[in-house]
């Protein structure tokens, strides 16, 4: 097994182009198409670099249709680029693509790979097999799952006839047994609920730290990234818009963190609109903190602001002056937004 | 890994591989024994029906361009058998077109083996034992009479035990060469009716019956009919030299490289244009 | 309210029946626009299922080519039986390859649509069978003909009266209502019936075998051949092909009149009781 120093995935100028055939309408236009077909382009991917250390666990999000799944195709073999280079684990996908299936494992959220109709645990068993896994690592494998997954509640039961929370469970671990090097996993929280998904970043999670496994994330959740991805790579329309740390690209999204406060009676001076200053005035201009909203029933005022610019508990000490404050609460801006205003800029 | 104890080393943990697929799957399948055993009688009709028709023409007319009832049978039953046995391990060429449609073909390419291998892992469908189960009683049935008669000897027999196994071989060629096929028309389902279904039924009879262009396709277009036709007829004395024993296995293993070239460049235009 | 066997007094000018024939007219149009015009991968896999239709046609034809004398058998010539098999391999995609009236109805039924569709302001039966009906004309049109033409190149029988045409169409009218009404009980058999499979099987081999398609019933042994004469089964391939081959008269149309309003019958009988039971169970 060669590893390239300590870089697990490198990625060059990868370019993917789609030949479509171009569909013309009506009956003529059908049989033009047939004896004479026009294709049109479509770049997937055009021209990304990366580089992930190994041990790394790295996100990957972009709108539907940015060219994720074209990038972890490619990554793991299914796919040849149109140009660049790609080497995993110092292998190339597309010249030693079952060579390198030794080391990798990959999940894909919207399907399974177990063997439909079988009891769960014996996908396990052909997978052992197939990857020659020891019994003794087999049986350690199946302890570890169990205690991290729970596996071990439905390994009788046919894959066909599981929940989508078991089943991913199953994904996971079936992904695991050959002790791969690198992971890759297309959308494995999808669909699933709040204790499943919790479940699983634990799992990911200790796989990641403890086995030091490199992990391609590719999510829609934004919780995922947040809870598990230190780094994060933003794609869309093919092209990498960011890729760096969390806290850097919620710093650099400049949007605002909203201190919602409680009063015992609600302050009649204040609306929708009205801008604190940090002596407790109000002032009309941009020179403080504009209150987003009010909300009569609860008597809560809202107050956006800059976290990088000013410390919340200047803020709450500005709003101080204007009445009783029962309760505070802080709401970072969702990375949705985040996400969304750099796709925005683009 | 050096080359030749690498690849010994990887067929053996392949066959260990399909050992246990094998067996997990029968296992499933014997667990819905009601299941198993519905779907079975129906296959015995299907399989019946084509026989039916022919020996309710036997039962008026005697015999067929020269072949009576029980050397039909034969015929028949080699067919069938083969047909089982190729079933058996190749049922997901038959659906190949849902990997392709569903993209589950991707989960075959991260396996560390070729394509087709993984491919007829996901699946080992003992339900089609039945075929060879009648084929097999249809044999014994038909070729007792044929014995006391002298038209059939204890070796040709054996040796037409052996030509199901070759017929075996010749249904999975033409499947994979069709399975192939999705990685550029992806709805194959048609395309399988007539080269699998369409030829095998004309397989059931001898060929002399066919006009010359279509005996000539079956035994060297879609060769299906040199699985059973060539050598059976040899066997019976009804024409053709040694020849005809040699030629179906040689025919078959040339039909498989031929299919597996297409597939594998199937799978070359499938890493370009994904699913 | 259901009348089941007063169908004919049942007023559907507010919508019922017509509009479903209507719609099923239309959406056949439509599906053979769309399916011609816009999509040739389509086109391409029909043209392979038509040749491959023909070749099983060619099969039998072969096979009977081979044994029937030059002198013919009953009252069958060489040349007319190739007829007969080629006229059958286009009818019957009309009378039974596509219809699926008995998956939709048993579909219905484990979904728990059924009851939905039961409460709808006309005769279910009629529903159903207006809904096929667009089917096997199409099915008939589009994959039976092509196969025709595929046979005309062996012999394809086309009669000179126009009176003979006339009894055939009607023969095969009724034959294509007769094949429906046999699914549609099919179908009714799984409000009874976890699986519908083994009734389907029943059904498609008896029509297979019993109906003549590739073989005519002369062919039977006796006592097979006076069981399925006294079957439906023969009305939906010897009959009309009998009619159409001009080889018996139109007398054998009484024969599949009385089949249709025999099942008809048989076939409301069963949706009352089906529906009875829907309303017992609840759904």
């Amino acid at each position: 097994m060669e590893e390239s120093g300590n870089i697990a995935i490198h990625a060059q100028d990868l370019r993917k182009v789609y030949r479509i055939a171009t569909r013309r309408p009506g009956l003529l236009g059908g049989f033009g198409g047939l004896l004479w077909p026009k294709y049109h382009d479509i770049e997937a991917v055009q021209g990304i670099s990366f580089e992930i250390p190994t041990g790394q666990f790295v996100g990957y999000v972009g709108p539907n249709g940015a060219g994720k799944s074209t990038t972890v195709k490619m990554l793991a073999g299914i796919l040849h680029p149109t140009s660049g280079t790609i080497s995993v684990n110092g292998l190339s996908p597309q010249a030693q693509r079952q060579k390198l299936a030794w080391q990798i494992g990959v999940v894909f959220g919207q399907r399974s790979q177990l063997w439909w109709d079988l009891p769960a645990v014996d996908s396990f068993e052909i997978l052992a097999a197939m990857y020659e896994v020891p019994r003794s690592d087999y049986l350690d494998f199946m302890k570890r799952f169990s205690d991290l997954l729970g596996i071990d509640e439905f390994l009788q039961i046919p894959v066909r006839r599981l929940s989508l929370g078991q089943r991913m469970r199953a994904d996971l671990a079936a992904a695991m047994i050959h002790r791969p090097r690198v992971l890759f996993l297309d959308e494995p929280t999808i669909g699933l609920d709040v204790v499943a998904k919790s479940r699983i970043r634990e799992f990911l999670l200790e796989t990641n730290q403890s086995q030091g496994v490199t992990i391609l994330l590719t999510t829609h959740d934004l919780r995922d990234i947040e809870e598990l991805c230190k780094r994060v790579m933003v794609i869309n329309h093919g092209r990498l818009v960011y890729d760096g740390s969390l806290s850097s690209l919620r710093d650099s999204a400049g949007l605002p963190t909203v201190l919602s406060v409680k009063y015992e009676s609600l302050p009649l001076n204040l609306q929708a609109g009205s801008v604190i200053h940090a002596n407790g005035a109000i002032g009309n201009l941009d020179l403080g903190w504009p209150v987003e909203s009010i909300d009569q029933s609860t008597g809560t005022v809202r107050v956006a602001f800059d976290r990088s610019q000013s410390p919340a508990p200047s803020i709450i000490w500005a709003m101080r002056s204007f009445g009783e404050i029962k309760d505070v609460s802080l709401t970072e801006p969702l990375i949705e937004e985040i996400i969304k205003r750099l796709l925005k800029s683009e | 890994m050096s080359g030749a104890t690498g690849a010994i080393l990887r067929i053996r943990a392949a066959l260990r591989l399909y050992a246990r697929l094998v067996s997990c799957s029968i296992r499933a399948k014997m667990q819905y024994r009601f299941d198993f055993l519905a779907s079975t009688a129906i296959q015995a009709t299907m399989g019946l029906y084509d026989f039916l028709l022919v020996a309710v023409i036997l039962w008026k007319f005697k015999s067929v361009a020269g072949w009576n009832i029980y050397e039909i049978g034969v015929l028949y039953a080699v067919a069938r058998a083969g047909y089982g046995m190729y079933r058996m391990v190749c049922n997901e060429l038959e659906r190949f077109d849902q990997y392709i449609v569903n993209g589950e073909f991707d989960s075959i390419l991260i396996r560390p083996y070729p394509t087709l291998f993984v491919l007829l892992s996901r699946d080992f469908d003992f339900t089609r034992v039945t075929w060879l189960v009648q084929g097999a009683a249809l044999l014994a049935l038909c070729t007792a009479p044929l014995i006391r008669s002298g038209t059939l000897t204890w070796p040709s027999l054996l040796h037409i035990v052996l030509t199901s196994v070759w017929s075996a071989l010749l249904y999975a060629a033409v499947a994979l060469a069709t399975a192939a096929a999705a990685f550029w028309i992806v709805r194959i389902e048609e395309l399988q009716v007539f080269t699998l279904n369409a030829t095998s039924s004309a397989t059931l009879y001898p060929l002399d019956i066919y006009p010359a262009w279509m005996r000539a396709a079956l035994l060297y277009v879609i060769p299906l009919g040199m699985g059973n036709y060539v050598p059976v007829k040899y066997l019976l004395g009804k024409g053709g030299s040694a020849a005809s024993l040699v030629l179906p296995p040689f025919v078959a293993v040339c039909s498989l490289l031929v299919a597996y070239r297409l597939w594998l460049w199937g799978e070359t235009r499938y890493h370009s244009t994904g699913s | 309210m259901c009348d089941n066997l007063s169908f004919c007094s049942v007023d559907y000018s507010s919508g019922g029946l017509e509009t479903v024939i209507h719609r099923q007219v239309r959406k056949f149009i439509v599906i053979a626009d769309k399916g011609f015009q816009q999509n040739f991968v389509y086109l391409a896999s029909h043209g392979i299922n038509t040749v491959a239709s023909a070749i099983f046609g060619l099969i039998y034809i072969s096979l009977w080519r081979s044994v029937v004398p030059p002198a013919g058998f009953s009252d069958y010539t060489p040349l007319k039986i190739t007829q007969y098999i080629a006229y059958n391999q286009v009818i019957l995609w009309f009378v039974q390859f596509g219809i699926r009236v008995h998956v939709r109805i048993s579909q219905a039924v484990r979904t728990g649509n059924i009851a939905e569709e039961l409460c709808r302001p006309m005769n279910y039966f009629w529903y159903r069978i207006a809904q096929e009906a667009g089917v096997i004309i199409y099915n008939l049109l589009f994959r039976g003909i092509p196969v025709g033409l595929l046979l005309a190149f062996v012999s394809f029988y086309v009669p000179k009266s126009p009176v003979v045409w006339l009894w055939s169409v009607i023969a095969l009218g009724l034959a294509g209502y007769i094949g429906l009404v046999l699914f549609y009980i099919v179908g009714i058999t799984s409000f009874w019936a976890t699986e519908i499979r083994t009734a389907y099987w029943v059904v498609a081999s008896l029509s297979l075998g019993l109906g003549g398609a590739s073989m005519p019933l002369e062919v039977l042994p006796d006592a097979i051949e006076k069981i399925a004469r006294l079957s439906p089964f023969p009305c939906l391939c010897y009959y009309p092909a009998r009619i159409y081959l001009e080889l018996s008269g139109p007398g054998l149309i009484w024969y599949s009149a009385f089949w249709s309003l025999a099942l008809t019958v048989l076939a409301q009988f069963l949706t009352a009781k089906a529906r009875t039971k829907l309303e017992v169970q609840g759904g």
